[in-house]
């Protein structure tokens, strides 16, 4: 039997032999984070139970609490798979766009409102859950929050770069803003049923009036 | 009758009481209806007759506490001296002063606030109209002294002051900032905010 952690020198090939088992274990947990993200989509977080979970993804209670410790670790998995598939996307725009700030600022939002937007209820428990206890807020902070604000943050720098944006503007508490605003129009999509072009209506005067003091020229 | 009543109050009270040391200790989500009502002394259904639900025990504690900082903020606001943005600054500051105190609750606050009912989300802007209020007429004070100009959206900055605000305890919580580092947090973001709101006629001469 081959040990798996054995390197062949002589290939590149990479020395990982699919376990199966491993695979096993790597599908259940998909599964499971699947039929999470369905439940809590449908019944918001409180009301989807582990049980109901595991009952969705055709697993025993045991099976899930296997590959997550709790409710929370499961609610985090869940998070980095969404924001994984945005993150794609607003990667993809970022090497394409060059145009002025403003418009990749607010191009970046509106693939990231209309990503959130149809998962509503994932908003609502992880703005809930930001809060809860300092070990999962911090997760949730590394997996969801800073992705986006990142890439606010990287937007900024290079219009600092490229003359557009003054030198004297801090970049890292406007990126800051930019989140927490980004983050408070969601309440109205929440209680004031903004579709997409109304949220990105607001974005648009939020951002404008963010930048507008550190527009040279 | 009225001694239903006065039984009625003496149990919300218990309620209020029992719930707003356990959101601050054990947390908003962790504590339960069950918890609230052993800990109050109180069957569990008498938690229901007073409130409907968990978020409306933390909306009727906050509703006590942010009158009370309202009425402060209202009361220094006159006194206040320096630019529009050092204003801003100072109440807010204030804010974070009392807030931070009882850090358990206002976190309970935020996490509460995107996934409460709609007529607890309505009593909650009511509530705070009289900050916004007050964030309101500092700005329009800096309009009508030339620091502001004068086409500002005031309701779209009030906004954006408040979420930022809001956003800042994020940094409490996370970093362990204390109410002196959350201030000056939002002093520096109010000042990247500020640069936008100069009149024109100043902002050319101040990038000069």
């Amino acid at each position: 039997m081959l040990d798996s952690g054995t390197s062949n020198a002589l290939t590149h090939e990479s020395s990982f032999r699919p376990n199966k088992r491993a695979q096993a274990k790597f599908q259940t947990r998909c599964r499971i984070v699947a039929a999470a993200e369905q439940l809590i989509m449908e019944r918001g977080f409180e009301a989807a139970t582990m049980r109901d979970i595991a009952a969705a993804a055709d697993v025993s209670t045991g099976a899930v609490f296997a590959s997550f410790t709790d409710k929370h670790d499961l609610f985090e998995a869940v998070m980095v798979a969404s924001t994984e598939q945005v993150a794609r996307r607003v990667t993809a725009m970022r090497a394409e766009s060059e145009g002025p700030v403003l418009q990749q600022l607010l191009d970046i939002q509106r693939e990231l409102y209309a990503f959130y937007l149809a998962r509503l209820p994932l908003v609502r428990a992880f703005i809930a859950q930001m809060w809860a206890r300092v070990g999962v807020g911090e997760l949730l902070e590394r997996s969801a929050r800073k992705p986006a604000r990142d890439v606010f943050e990287a937007v900024l720098l290079s219009g600092v770069r490229s003359g557009e944006l003054s030198e004297a503007l801090d970049v890292e508490q406007a990126s800051d803003v930019l989140w927490d605003c980004y983050l408070c129009n969601y309440r109205g999509a929440v209680f004031d049923q903004w579709d997409l072009d109304a949220v990105m209506a607001r974005a648009k005067v939020q951002v404008e009036q963010l930048l507008c003091g550190h527009l040279r020229g | 009758m009225r001694v239903r009543e006065a039984q009625k109050q003496a149990t919300r009270d218990r309620v209020v009481t029992a719930a707003r040391t356990l959101f601050e200790t054990a947390g908003y989500e962790q504590t339960t209806i069950r918890m609230i009502a052993e800990q109050a002394g109180v069957a569990i259904g008498s938690v229901f007759t007073t409130f409907s639900g968990k978020a409306d025990v933390l909306n009727h504690i906050l509703l006590e506490r942010f009158e009370a900082l309202f009425d402060e903020l209202d009361r220094l606001a006159p006194h206040l001296r320096g630019t529009t943005r050092e204003r801003i600054s100072a109440l807010l500051g204030i804010a974070y002063g009392v807030e931070c105190q009882r850090m358990g609750l206002m976190l309970a606050h935020l996490a509460a606030s995107h996934g409460w009912p709609e007529e607890i989300e309505a009593e909650s802007r009511r509530r705070h109209e009289r900050l916004f209020a007050l964030l309101r007429n500092t700005l329009g004070q800096g309009v009508a002294s030339g620091e502001v100009r004068a086409d500002a959206d005031l309701d779209l900055l009030v906004h954006m002051i408040v979420a930022m605000y809001r956003g800042n305890y994020r940094a409490g919580w996370y970093d362990g900032c204390d109410a002196e580092a959350l201030s000056a947090r939002m002093d520096q973001q109010l000042a990247v905010l500020f640069l936008g709101l100069a009149p024109v006629e100043t902002r050319t001469a101040i990038a000069a």
